[in-house]
């Protein structure tokens, strides 16, 4: 029997998705039927949603370059004393292309900004389908998803894993990610294990070439946080997170499912 | 095994953001952030050979900028100039959740702003929140990064976030933040 008091405890690690299926459960059914604690969750939902606009200050486009060449061991001395004007142009010119090239890494890296919105995206769509359900996936039905992604929130995407008999499309939810259009797909296996596919518009990023893990032809980037695996790919200009609790094999039917179909 | 050099400065310049944004919320200025994230980048490399396993990159390289934010807090306050910054928390009075009477207090200065919500906890459930629910990192990294237990850090992050949810309580809009 949980106690108000112990569901309150909980619920940080509920919104992170950390605890066990037994324990959610209980917290589920002790939420269902009482309200202090379904206020408790919302406040804290909202403090949640509240922290996603705290301020990222991005690294200034210098300084990668300042800190690239202090760890080739070159110490950065300044301006040289006997300086010529042709070669403080030159310099320039230089230091412009390295700070371009800085600003492009800069944007290039998708894990800082994309990976804890997938994950938190994902816990939040897991404790709200494990506590409240889902009606369907919109009044469309899941075979209008393609054209309504393409149409109104302009992905490219011509074609979904729209379900099978191992694994059901519960869910699909319209957000914005870091204020760019996207939707959050929420699959579920038979034995109830909760999978999610952020579909975002992200032209700008481009996915690192190192860890990557090899399903079939396809080689997406992989991490981990928490208990969360992420599997990140590029579509044209669309990026598509897969994020699962799975181990090695359930991981990799799981992508080859969704990734074959898309 | 060593990572080889080249590799382990790639991996550490990867990191820059993450560091850069840490070191801007603790130093709240441009320039000293910037020589932070290139103290602990330097740092990072040298001691390279001291990296294991048993926690991630990540993790090490926000202790290391930690770390080196602390030492330069206290060799400031050594200074004869030294002034005494805003840095309550590694002063020590953390560990007791912030009084009634404080979040009446910075409640108006506070209203529904996150960032300066953020700003008024003490150092080290700011840090604590900023490393678990804005960078990313697990509680087991932020414990690694604070040098904690790791009841440690879930007891900050619940305590900090009845703080923020005070602070911004009443100011909250209605409907603002719902998406």
């Amino acid at each position: 029997m949980v106690t108000c008091h112990a569901c309150q405890e909980h619920i940080p690690r509920l919104l992170r998705g950390i605890l066990s299926p037994a324990l959610v459960a209980e917290l589920g059914s002790h939420l269902g039927g009482c309200e202090a604690c379904q206020m408790e969750l919302a406040e804290e939902q909202a403090l949640s949603r509240r922290l996603r606009d705290v301020a990222r200050y991005p690294s200034p486009a210098h300084l990668r370059a300042r800190i690239a060449q202090q760890l080739e061991g070159r110490t950065w001395t300044g301006i040289p004393r006997l300086v010529t004007w042709r070669w403080l142009a030159a310099s320039a010119v230089v230091l412009l292309a390295v700070a371009a090239s800085a600003l492009v890494l800069t944007r290039r890296d998708p894990l800082r900004t994309f990976i804890p919105e997938a994950t938190r995206n994902h816990r939040e769509m897991v404790m709200q389908h494990e506590l409240f359900g889902f009606p369907d996936v919109g009044p469309w039905g899941s075979a209008e998803l393609p054209r309504l992604l393409s149409e109104r929130l302009g992905l490219p995407v011509t074609s979904l894993f729209l379900g099978d008999s191992e694994l059901v499309l519960m869910a699909a939810r319209p957000l914005l990610v870091r204020d760019r259009k996207g939707m959050v797909l929420l699959y579920a296996d038979r034995h109830g294990w909760v999978s999610s596919l952020l579909l975002v518009s992200a032209p700008d990023i481009e996915v690192p070439k190192g860890s990557r893990l090899q399903f079939g032809t396809f080689r997406p980037y992989h991490t981990q946080t928490d208990s969360l695996r992420v599997l990140v790919w590029k579509q044209e200009e669309m990026a598509c997170f897969l994020v699962a609790q799975a181990g090695d094999q359930q991981l990799a039917d799981l992508f080859l499912k969704i990734r074959r179909a898309m | 095994m060593t990572t080889p050099e080249p590799e382990f400065e790639r991996l550490v310049l990867e990191h820059l953001d993450g560091l850069y944004n840490l070191a801007r919320w603790l130093t709240r200025n441009m320039d000293e952030a910037q020589d932070l994230v290139q103290e602990t980048a330097l740092k990072a490399l040298k001691a390279r050979d001291q990296f294991r396993g048993g926690t991630t990159l990540t993790a090490w390289l926000y202790r290391i900028l930690r770390n080196s934010f602390i030492d330069r807090y206290w060799k400031r306050q050594r200074e004869p100039s030294g002034q005494e910054g805003d840095l309550p928390g590694v002063l020590g009075e953390l560990e007791q959740a912030l009084e009634e009477t404080e979040i009446e207090h910075l409640r108006p200065l506070v209203a529904a702003d996150i960032n300066r919500a953020l700003k008024a906890l003490p150092e080290q459930w700011r840090t604590t929140v900023l490393l678990a629910e804005v960078e990313g990192l697990t509680w087991e990294e932020v414990a690694e990064v604070m040098g904690c237990p790791l009841g440690t850090v879930q007891s900050r992050i619940f305590r900090a976030r009845r703080v923020l949810r005070q602070l911004l309580k009443d100011y909250a809009p209605e409907g603002k933040g719902e998406e």
